[in-house]
C-alpha cells in the first residue's frame, strides 16, 4: 500500500516538474524584445499563403518536380538497402543469440550496441556534413549519410526481433542438435522476418523525408527543389513543390501500412 | 476453405509485389547512384579517404593545434549555455505539439464522428476530420528543415523559429499517432459513461484519456528523442543555438570548435534518450 | 398520464437487413424488478441499449415516464431517466474508484467541475459513506482495475445510486461472478437499487437467481417476446423451451 502511495505521489511531483519545465522553456524561448514576425514579414506571410491560388502547374516546373521525386526516391531506396545490407549481421552479431561462447559474445554484444547507439545519436544532415569534408562533395555522401544512422536504426530494431522470437521454437531446434548459429538462421530469422519486414517499411517513411532533405548539401532531390524556388521567392513554385512532396510522402505511407498489415493478418 | 485461403493469398501477394518493387526501386538507384558518382567511386575506396578520415578526426579533436587540455575543457564549458538553449527549444516545441495535438486528436479519429463513439452520426465533424487530418499530413510530410527556412521568411531570427518549426511540424506526427489510438481503442468505457450522462469534455476526461495516457506519453517521449536530434540540424538554418555556431564553424573551418560541439550534441543526445527511458519506466509503474 | 414507469411499444431494431428486435411490446410499473431471459443473440443486450437510449429503435417507441426515450439524445436528461450497468465494463479501470462512483454526476457537472473532481474528488464523505454500505469503504483510493469482479460491480452499483435514475438496466450483471458473489450482487440490487420511485430491469440466464430475486420474467427468443409472466407462473418446461 505504502509503495502505491509513494509512486502516486512521485508521479504528481514529477507531472509538476515536467509541467514547470515545459512552462520555461516557453517563457525563456519567447522572452525577447523584438517583435515575433519580423517588418515586413506579415506581409510575406500573407503574400506566401496566398501564392497557393497561383500554384505553378505548368508541364515544365512540373516535370522538374517530378524529376526531383523520383531522385529523392532513388537516393532513399539506395541508402536504406546498403543500411539493411549492413545491419543485418551487425544486427544478428550484436543480438547476442549467434554465438555461444559468453565472452566473445558479450565484447561484441557490448561494442557493437555502442556503435549502433554513437550512429544513431547523430542526424543525418550532421553525418552529411561531416562526409563531405572527408570526400568531398558526391552523390555518395548523401547515399552513406542516410545509410549510417540508419544501420543503427535497423541493428537495434533487428537485435531486438531475434531476441523477442518465442523461445519454444528455438529451444525445440536446440534440443535438436542444432548449434546457435543455426538456430538463429532456421529459427530466428524465419520467426523475426514478418516484425523485420514491418518496420523496414516503417523506416521508409522517414527514409524518404531525411532524402529530401540531402538537397542542403546541393543533393539533387525535391528539397534543393523547393529550396531553389525559396530562394527565388517564387512561392507559387514552392507550393507546387511543397505539394510533390506532401503527395510523395502519403503515397510512401499508404504503401507502407498497406504492406505491414498484409503482414500482420 | 475456399473462403479461408483467399484472404491468405491477397496479403501473400501484396507483400511479395512490394518486396519485388522494393528490390527494383533499390537495384535502379544503386545503378543511377554508381553512374551518377563514377568519377568519384574511385576517390571513394583509395587510401586517400583514410587519410582524410583520420585528418577529420585530428582536426576535430583539436589535435592538430596547440591547445592545452584545460583551454580545451574551458571553450567546450564556454558552449554550455547553446546546449542549454537547444534543450529549452526541444522541450518547448514538444511541449507545443503535444497540447496542440492532444486538443485536437479527438476530431482527427474516425470514430469520433460516425457512430460508432457517440452511438450517432455527427455529419458537420466529418468536414472538420477531413480538414484536421489534412493538416496532419501536410505538416508531417514537409520536413523541419524546409518549414524552419519558410518561415525564416516572417519571423526575425531567433531560437523561436526552430521551435515553431518543429511544434507544427510534430503536431502532425502526434496528431496522427494519437487519433489513430483514439480509433483503436476500447469504447466500452466510454459507452458507459454515456449511458451517466458525460458529454464530449466529461467522457475525454474520464474514459479515453485515462485509458490512453499511458500510450501519449510514451509517443510524445519517443518523439522527443527524435525532436532533440532534429533541433541542432534546423538551428543551422535558422540560427539558433548549437546549430548557429555549428554553421559557422563549419563554414571557416574551424575543426576544432566543431569537435566541441559535436561533443555537446551527443552529449544532449544521450542525456535526453536516457531520460526518456527513465520516464518511460516510471509510466509503466504508474500505469 | 400512465400508471407505468416504462412502455415499450412495438419495438423492432434492423442492423441492415438483419433483424435484431421484431415487434417487442411490455410495460413495467414502479418498483418492479423483471427479469429478461433468452438465448444468446436474441436480442437481449439490443433491447436494453435501446432503453438505456444508447441506439435508437427502427420502429416503435419507448416511453419511461411518460417521456420518449428515442427523442432524448445520450445526456443529463436521459441519464436522470435511465442508468445502465453490464457485466464487466461499466466502470472504467484506469480511474479511482471514488472517480468511478462519482462518475454518476457527469450529468450534471460542468466540464470544470469534472476536472477539479479528477484531481480532488468532491463530495468524498458521501461516497465513503455509500461504499460502507456496499462493504467495500476501504477500496475507495484503488484503483478501479485492481478490484475484484465483486468488487467492481458493487461500484458499479454505487455510481448508479450516485446517478438516481428511474429505471436501472443491468445486462447479465452477475454471469462472470461466481455463485456466492453472484448471489451477493442480486441481493445489493434488490435491496439497494429497487426503491418504490425506481425499477430495475436484469438480463440473466440463471434460473434460480431469477425465481428468488425477479418479480416477473420475459422471455425473449428470436427477436420476440415468448412470454412475459410473475415468476410464481415459471416452470421448467418454459424455460428449457426458451433455451433450445
Amino acid at each position: 500500500m505504502k509503495q502505491i502511495s509513494n509512486y502516486v505521489e512521485s508521479k504528481k511531483i514529477l507531472t509538476l516538474i515536467l509541467v514547470a519545465a515545459f512552462i520555461w522553456s516557453v517563457m525563456t524561448i519567447f522572452n525577447t524584445d523584438q517583435a515575433l514576425i519580423s517588418y515586413d514579414g506579415f506581409s510575406t506571410l500573407l503574400n506566401f499563403l496566398w501564392s497557393i491560388f497561383y500554384l505553378d502547374i505548368t508541364p515544365d516546373f512540373l516535370f522538374i518536380c517530378f524529376k526531383a521525386v523520383i531522385q529523392t526516391i532513388l537516393y532513399a531506396f539506395a541508402g536504406l538497402s546498403l543500411a539493411i545490407i549492413i545491419a543485418i549481421p551487425v544486427g544478428i552479431l550484436s543480438s547476442g543469440t549467434y554465438i555461444h561462447n559468453t565472452y566473445i559474445n558479450n565484447t561484441f554484444v557490448v561494442v557493437l550496441r555502442f556503435l549502433l547507439a554513437a550512429t544513431r545519436s547523430i542526424h543525418e544532415l550532421v553525418w552529411a556534413l561531416l562526409l563531405v569534408s572527408i570526400i568531398g562533395l558526391s552523390p555518395m555522401v548523401a547515399v552513406l549519410a542516410l545509410t549510417i544512422p540508419y544501420v543503427g536504426i535497423l541493428g537495434r530494431i533487428f537485435a531486438e526481433q531475434l531476441r523477442d522470437v518465442p523461445e519454444q521454437p528455438i529451444r525445440a531446434l536446440l534440443t535438436n542438435g542444432a548449434n546457435y548459429p543455426k538456430a538463429v538462421i532456421y529459427g530466428r530469422i524465419p520467426l523475426a522476418m514478418p516484425n523485420i519486414i514491418s518496420y523496414i517499411f516503417y523506416r521508409l517513411e522517414c527514409g524518404i523525408r531525411s532524402a529530401a532533405i540531402m538537397s542542403f548539401i546541393g543533393i539533387q532531390g525535391i528539397g534543393y527543389q523547393i529550396h531553389l524556388s525559396l530562394l527565388d521567392l517564387k512561392f507559387g513554385q514552392v507550393w507546387t513543390g511543397l505539394i510533390c512532396l506532401t503527395i510523395m510522402v502519403i503515397v510512401v505511407d499508404l504503401w507502407s501500412t498497406t504492406v505491414r498489415k498484409a503482414l500482420t493478418t | 476453405m475456399n473462403q479461408l485461403q483467399k484472404p491468405l493469398t491477397i496479403n501473400k501477394i501484396i507483400i511479395y509485389i512490394s518486396l519485388g518493387i522494393a528490390a527494383l526501386l533499390s537495384i535502379t538507384s544503386w545503378g543511377y547512384i554508381l553512374f551518377q558518382s563514377r568519377f568519384h567511386l574511385s576517390d571513394l575506396f583509395s587510401k586517400d579517404t583514410l587519410i582524410q578520415t583520420n585528418q577529420l578526426i585530428t582536426k576535430l579533436m583539436g589535435l592538430d593545434q596547440d591547445l592545452s587540455l584545460t583551454s580545451r575543457l574551458s571553450s567546450w564549458f564556454d558552449l554550455r549555455h547553446l546546449a542549454y538553449e537547444t534543450l529549452l527549444m526541444s522541450i518547448c516545441s514538444i511541449g507545443l505539439a503535444g497540447i496542440i495535438a492532444l486538443t485536437t486528436c479527438m476530431f482527427a479519429s474516425r470514430n469520433f464522428h460516425d457512430d460508432t463513439l457517440f452511438g450517432y452520426t455527427r455529419p458537420a465533424l466529418k468536414i472538420i476530420y477531413f480538414l484536421i487530418r489534412s493538416v496532419y499530413s501536410f505538416t508531417r510530410a514537409i520536413p523541419e528543415l524546409i518549414l524552419a527556412i519558410i518561415l525564416m521568411l516572417f519571423f526575425t531570427p531567433g531560437i523561436w523559429v526552430a521551435a515553431i518549426a518543429l511544434a507544427i511540424h510534430n503536431t502532425g506526427v502526434l496528431g496522427k499517432l494519437y487519433s489513430e489510438c483514439i480509433e483503436d481503442m476500447e469504447i466500452t468505457s466510454v459507452k458507459s459513461l454515456q449511458t451517466s450522462g458525460a458529454g464530449g469534455g466529461q467522457l475525454l476526461l474520464y474514459a479515453i484519456l485515462p485509458q490512453l495516457l499511458p500510450q501519449f506519453l510514451t509517443y510524445l517521449l519517443y518523439r522527443w528523442e527524435v525532436v532533440i536530434r532534429t533541433t541542432v540540424v534546423v538551428g543551422l538554418v535558422s540560427s539558433a543555438g548549437l546549430g548557429r555556431e555549428f554553421r559557422l564553424s563549419f563554414s571557416y573551418f574551424h575543426y576544432a570548435d566543431l569537435g566541441l560541439l559535436l561533443l555537446w550534441y551527443v552529449l544532449l543526445v544521450i542525456s535526453v534518450d536516457l531520460t526518456c527511458s527513465l520516464l518511460r519506466k516510471l509510466i509503466s509503474i504508474r500505469f | 398520464m400512465s400508471n407505468n414507469l416504462i412502455e415499450v411499444d412495438g419495438v423492432t431494431k434492423y442492423y441492415g437487413a438483419d433483424p435484431a428486435l421484431k415487434d417487442v411490446s411490455f410495460s413495467v410499473g414502479r418498483g418492479e424488478i423483471i427479469g429478461i431471459a433468452g438465448p444468446s443473440g436474441s436480442g437481449k443486450t439490443t433491447l436494453l441499449n435501446m432503453i438505456s437510449g444508447l441506439s435508437k429503435p427502427s420502429a416503435g417507441s419507448i416511453k419511461i415516464s411518460d417521456k420518449d426515450i428515442g427523442k432524448l439524445k445520450p445526456g443529463k436528461e436521459l441519464a436522470a431517466l435511465v442508468g445502465m450497468i453490464d457485466q464487466q465494463y461499466s466502470i472504467v479501470p484506469e480511474l479511482n474508484v471514488i472517480n468511478n462512483v462519482l462518475a454518476g454526476n457527469l450529468g450534471n457537472w460542468s466540464l470544470l467541475k469534472s476536472l477539479v473532481s479528477l484531481i480532488y474528488p468532491l463530495e468524498r464523505e458521501k461516497v465513503s459513506l455509500m461504499l460502507k454500505d456496499l462493504g467495500i469503504e476501504d477500496k475507495i483510493n484503488n484503483k478501479a482495475a485492481h478490484l475484484s469482479g465483486g468488487e467492481q460491480q458493487r461500484v458499479s452499483i454505487a455510481r448508479l445510486l450516485i446517478q438516481n435514475p428511474m429505471v436501472v438496466l443491468a445486462d447479465e450483471p452477475v454471469s462472470s461472478l461466481d455463485p456466492t458473489r453472484a448471489e451477493d450482487i442480486m441481493q445489493l440490487i434488490k435491496s439497494k437499487l429497487v426503491t418504490e420511485n425506481r425499477s430495475v430491469i436484469i438480463t440473466l440466464h440463471n434460473t434460480k437467481l431469477i425465481q428468488n430475486y425477479c418479480s416477473r420474467l420475459i422471455g425473449i427468443k428470436e427477436h420476440s417476446v415468448v412470454f412475459d409472466v410473475s415468476s410464481d407462473h415459471i416452470n421448467e418446461e418454459m424455460l428449457s423451451e426458451l433455451y433450445k
